[in-house]
């Protein structure tokens, strides 16, 4: 053995020696296979500061993620295509993107407003879309490829790295409540306000505030949408009269920013109140709210007004920008943002590198590229294994955070160290759980396309500094929340717990018996962007005849107009899920809806007319309702809004309440979809016979559900997706069930039922008498 | 073939080669420069072969089949040949060499915006200025940590390169474990360790940092009365050292009447755990509950926690709800409701070890960095005017010294 290794040696000796010659030149090759790869980047580079930023922070990402493949033979040369967000034509670059083949993904855009006008091209050319700091609820859940579990069969691309603002518009109001909890034996209930941006950001807050206030048990006072500074200023300077005028309260201002320059204007405003008071103002040396000599007293008079912001753009360099005063004018000032996990320490290290706080977009963005480097290193490495079709980056990006969600943990891989690591593992076929520079990249199994881990920073403003005095996670310290955060689920206990309050005296009545069953079902609106209603209306028709309601026992008004809409993709034909069956023309074992009255036709109290000709006094009848609502406080009138009429020609409370005076039945059940809807089923309260349930309280909107980018419209409904869903699965499920399987499946508002207590012992009697035909 | 005549060829060839080696060795007295570049570019690829494989082994792959393609690879590289051109690995493209700064925490420490954020700063600023690689682990369980703990040690333990290593053990969690494993780094001689903080050197490799909280705690408690006559002291549990040290020194300088002595001073101690382990973190509901069921005599509470991480969870509600000032443990916090803290500067502490670490001289086996070094220290920083005229009016210069000397008599005296 010995003299074999010895005559190797010597075999391979001049084979070593020979190269050896002096005149041998020496030509350095890679150490690796680097293959180059395109990522488009597009972001507000238009903004100075902002491109200092973003671009510093991709040079370092790009630095660390070199580093960390050094391990490798083949490797990612990342490379960063640059677009301004602010300049370029959004809907034409999208278009240009999408279909580029050299363009592996698209990071950006950083706005709401640009998200949605990016999205629809990179829907249809299936392009990854890493969408940093969009949190608009309206946006991510149209994008999703799932919104209730019906249009499971397509395939995600926009992949959104922050939680949509639902969870901060809770944040705010829960970290409030805490305080008005407190002193609510002394001061009464706490009274807040929101005021939001009229726009796609501010929507999510709009819709969810009194969703959040209830559940917190704040008195929402307002809930205004501004279009201006100038509308903002007056609509808080309105609130904090109408707050003076109620005495000593727990009271709040929720003020969504989207400039530093909102945040210095409403502090200038709150100082301009107090100095303008005659009381307060004795405390201060002069009424200038510019006055140096005021400010040293400041920090007593701003919880005069607790003032907290929802504003996710502060940087230093933002508030440097306000000019010498804004250290003194807002000082104290506190509010929440979306930002980065602590423990990762990335907010740590960019401050030692950079010397300044990093900014929630450098947080999401380091790790929008972090999600598109890694992608497209499995993607690379898994080629040779199985081919093309997995080296798909929205098949990669699903298969290292949702399929890896089960993983090892492991800690933060953004840094260089740490990276090698995760990708040295990656590349053996062992993923780790995928955790950036803001936490957990994690998305919603179901959804897909939804962060469901975001941390949150309760940040002061002291002295011109930022300061972050804590830390909130949307479901605790690196632990992921099962679900999106807008498919929000109410906890069955609660849900039980609000059955009992509303349905408290329940006891079985003594009815005659049922003798014959009839259903009026009605959409209330009008128009192509109403589609929902219409399927909400259908979906219910289809449902009593799965039950054997014959044509000639359900009255049916629609808009006739929508089916054949020239908008209408598929005319004709009505959905309310993008692969389910026409409801309205039939087909697949499904019956042609026969329409009986076309709303065009109809006045609210011809509907009310209609109502009072159906049934006998041994008949059950079904009344569903879709439609808009307004509410006094929202619109002027408690009502279901009838077509276009203004405020009071829809179908009211009271004329609700009279017809169920008039009508002869013997029992009624009625389910309402629209907005507010418990403002008008209030009206039932005390009529034998009758139960009511509605898909919003009093002060909330209802829920669309189920976008679709053909049509571009909602398909349905999410409170009536939920009743059809319940009653096709379970026909003999209870009132109380069907009640606790739409609270708490209805995302974004409360289900309500009313007068239980005249109907009967809902735990015991159900709705199959009203959906399930006895006669058949 | 007879064994003679394979010998006498063996030996022909051999005889050739001596030649061809003379040859070269001549030739190489001569050697210029660029034979000098390409013998430091074969050694370096070597070298990073090696790198390679054993970080590669540490992955689990077979170290004789990395061996044998690395040094196929070597021969390719160092003398295939197209005419006169030698190809070789781009030296620039090949994996840092610089230390590595490896750092565990307790589970869930790290972003407490106190103590281990600093040791964070400390390894960062270090890594920034002696251009360090840095990892830095925070694990959710302790099991995780230990997992964490097992695997660090392994690789530095198998590592066979020349790649200086640091472990630094920031956490109190894996005492047990790294006092019976610290030996298992003597096989490599790159490979050190740092366990902070504690006051009992390590037996064998592993160098030891404590920095006494003694005497800083002893001045917060004693300038305490300048803020507030009643003081809540909230502490983790009462068998940790470190907790138990704080609480006795706060109360000691509490109790010694440097301020003039008011009639409602008022004094609680409150533990959030029994055990051990327990303590250091608290729900909102207990922390509202413990904050604010005490029946106050004045309007004036100073809220002492000693309670690591779930000091956050106080300071976060005092700073919503009010009611209390409160005093910064281990960092300052910027805020109208912190007037004082009692500071360790273990950043600095940790920056100072990783030079020492790096230096010609080395890292003592042990070292103490108190109050008298500079390296803890009560930092008054009150924010409001009230707080201003208090300790204006109350807490002179030549009390302040003579705080400041109590407490690093009293720091030295509680070390001995």
């Amino acid at each position: 053995m010995r003299n074999r290794v010895l005559f190797s040696i010597i075999l391979l000796l001049p084979l070593f020696t020979s190269c050896r010659q002096e005149d041998d030149t020496i030509e350095i090759v890679p150490a690796r296979h680097w293959v180059e790869k395109t990522v488009a980047v597009v972001a507000p580079v238009g903004d100075a500061a902002t491109k200092t930023r973003l671009e510093r922070t991709a040079e370092w990402f790009l630095e660390n993620f070199r580093e960390a493949q050094l391990h490798d033979t083949l490797a990612i040369d990342l490379k960063l295509e640059w677009h301004d967000e602010l300049s370029e034509d959004l809907e034409a670059l999208s278009g240009q993107l999408a279909g580029r083949e050299d363009i592996v993904a698209v990071i950006g855009p950083f706005a709401n407003g640009s998200v949605a006008r990016f999205a629809p091209a990179c829907s249809k050319t299936q392009k990854p879309l890493i969408t940093p700091t969009a949190t608009s609820e309206d946006i991510i859940r149209r994008y999703a490829v799932t919104t209730n579990g019906l249009n499971t069969n397509a395939a995600p691309f926009l992949w959104s790295l922050t939680e949509t603002d639902v969870s901060l518009a809770g944040l705010l109001m829960s970290s409030f409540a805490t305080m008005g909890k407190h002193y609510s034996d002394i001061l009464g209930t706490t009274k807040a306000a929101v005021f939001s941006p009229d726009d796609t950001y501010g929507m999510t807050f709009n819709y969810w505030a009194p969703f959040y206030a209830l559940e917190n048990d704040i008195d929402l006072q307002r809930n205004d949408q501004y279009r201006s500074l100038q509308e903002l200023l007056q609509q808080i300077a309105d609130y904090r009269e109408a707050m003076l005028g109620q005495g000593l309260v727990t009271s709040a201002i929720f003020c969504v920013a989207e400039t530093a320059q909102q945040l210095y204007e409403v502090a200038r405003a709150n100082r301009l109140a107090v100095l303008g008071d005659p009381v307060l103002s004795l405390a201060f040396s002069s009424t200038d709210p510019d006055d140096p000599a005021n400010d040293q007293y400041w920090q007593v008079f701003k919880s005069t007004y607790n003032t907290y912001f929802a504003f996710s753009a502060l940087s230093e360099e933002g508030l440097a920008a306000l000019g010498p005063r804004a250290a003194a004018i807002l000082q104290g000032y506190e509010g929440f943002s979306p930002y980065a996990d602590p423990t990762t320490g990335f907010e740590q290290s960019y401050k030692t590198r950079f010397g300044v706080l990093p900014t929630f977009a450098e947080c999401k963005f380091y790790d929008a590229l972090m999600l598109a480097a890694f992608a497209t290193c499995y993607a690379e490495h898994q080629r040779p294994v199985v081919g093309d079709n997995i080296a798909d980056i929205n098949h990669a990006i699903r298969t290292l955070t949702i399929d890896a969600d089960g993983a090892s943990l492991s800690g933060p891989a953004w840094n260089a160290t740490s990276m090698e690591i995760y990708l040295s593992a990656m590349e053996r076929g062992h993923l780790l759980h995928f955790v950036g520079a803001s936490g957990e990249i994690s998305f919603d199994a179901d959804t897909y396309t939804a962060a469901t881990t975001t941390t949150y920073v309760h940040w002061q403003l002291m002295d011109g500094q930022i300061i972050h005095r804590s830390y909130f996670g949307s479901s605790g310290v690196r632990t992921a929340d099962a679900k999106a955060a807008w498919r929000y689920l109410y906890d069955q206990q609660e849900a039980s717990k609000d059955f009992e309050q509303q349905a408290a005296g329940g006891t079985a009545i003594q009815y005659s018996a049922l003798a014959d069953q009839y259903a009026v079902l009605v959409q209330g609106s009008t128009g192509f962007i109403n589609y929902r209603h219409q399927a909400d209306v259908l979906s219910v028709y289809q449902a009593l005849r799965r039950g054997g309601f014959p044509d000639d026992h359900i009255i049916l008004i629609i808009d006739g107009s929508i089916a054949n809409d020239p908008q209408n993709p598929e005319p004709g034909i009505i959905r309310s899920s993008l692969n389910g069956p026409d409801l309205l023309g039939g087909h697949d074992n499904l019956p042609a809806a026969a329409v009986d009255y076309d709303s065009a036709d109809l006045t609210a109290s011809d509907v009310a007319g209609i109502l009072q000709g159906v049934g006998a006094p041994s008949s059950n009848v079904l009344l569903y309702w879709s439609g808009h609502g307004r509410s006094i406080s929202h619109g002027g009138a408690d009502e279901f809004c009838w077509r276009d009429t203004p405020h009071g020609q829809g179908f009211t409370a009271s004329m609700l309440r009279e017809t169920a005076r008039q009508m002869q039945f013997r029992k009624l059940l009625i389910a309402a979809e629209p907005c507010y809807g418990e403002c008008v089923i209030s009206a039932v309260e005390g009529i034998p016979g009758v139960l009511a349930m509605s898909g919003a309280s009093a002060t909330e909107q209802s829920w669309a559900d189920c976008w679709s980018n053909d049509a571009h419209v909602w398909l349905c409904d999410r409170f009536s997706q939920n009743l059809v869903t319940c009653l096709t699965d379970n026909p003999d499920t209870s009132f109380r069930d069907l009640f606790l399987y739409c609270a708490t499946h209805t995302l974004g508002s409360h289900a309500k039922i009313v007068n239980a207590a005249h109907f009967g012992n809902l735990y015991t009697t159900g709705p199959s008498e009203f959906i399930r035909y006895h006669n058949k | 073939m007879h064994t003679s005549t394979l010998i006498l060829l063996l030996t022909g060839i051999i005889a050739v080669l001596v030649a061809i080696v003379c040859f070269l060795v001549w030739r190489m007295a001569r050697k210029d420069d660029e034979l000098r570049l390409k013998n430091r570019v074969i050694v370096d690829e070597v070298e990073r072969n090696r790198r390679l494989i054993d970080r590669a082994v540490s992955l689990g792959v077979n170290r004789a089949a990395l061996l044998l393609s690395f040094s196929l690879l070597l021969v390719i590289a160092a003398c295939t040949k197209e005419g006169d051109t030698i190809y070789q690995p781009d030296p620039a493209d090949s994996a840092s060499t610089a230390p590595l700064v490896t750092v565990i925490y307790d589970p869930n420490a790290l972003g407490d915006g106190g103590y281990n954020d600093l040791i964070y700063q400390g390894v960062e600023q270090a890594a920034k200025e002696y251009g360090l690689r840095t990892m830095q682990l925070s694990p959710v369980t302790r099991e995780e940590g230990l997992a964490y703990l097992q695997t660090v040690f392994q690789q530095m333990e198998a590592a066979q390169d020349t790649v200086r290593r640091l472990f630094i053990v920031a956490a109190a969690s894996y005492d047990d474990y790294l006092r019976q494993n610290n030996n298992r780094l003597e096989k490599n001689d790159y490979a050190d360790l740092l366990y902070l903080e504690t006051s009992t050197p390590l037996n064998g490799k592993g160098y030891t940092l404590y920095l006494p909280f003694y005497g800083a705690m002893y001045e917060a408690g004693a300038v305490a009365p300048v803020i507030a006559p009643e003081v809540l002291l909230v502490a983790a549990n009462p068998e940790i050292e470190s907790v138990k040290e704080a609480v006795k020194a706060f109360t000691e300088g509490f109790r010694t009447d440097y301020v003039a002595a008011d009639d409602d001073r008022q004094f609680v101690i409150q533990y959030l755990s029994d055990g051990v382990s327990g303590g250091f973190a608290v729900a909102d509901t207990t922390a509202m509950r413990l904050l604010y069921q005490h029946d106050w005599q004045t309007w004036s509470q100073l809220m002492v926690p000693v309670c690591g991480g779930a000091g956050s969870t106080f300071r976060r509600l005092i700073e919503i709800m009010g009611g209390y000032d409160y005093v910064g443990v281990d960092a300052t916090v910027t805020s109208p409701h912190c007037p004082f803290s009692a500071v360790k500067h273990i950043d600095r502490a940790v920056a100072l070890c990783i030079g020492q670490w790096l230096s010609a001289e080395g890292m003592p086996k042990h070292q103490v960095l108190g109050l008298a070094d500079g390296y803890t220290e009560l930092v008054v920083h009150p924010y409001t005017n009230s707080h201003k005229q208090a300790f204006s009016e109350q807490l002179t210069d030549a009390l302040r010294t003579r705080i400041y000397n109590d407490a690093v008599r009293k720091e030295a005296e509680h070390e001995k």
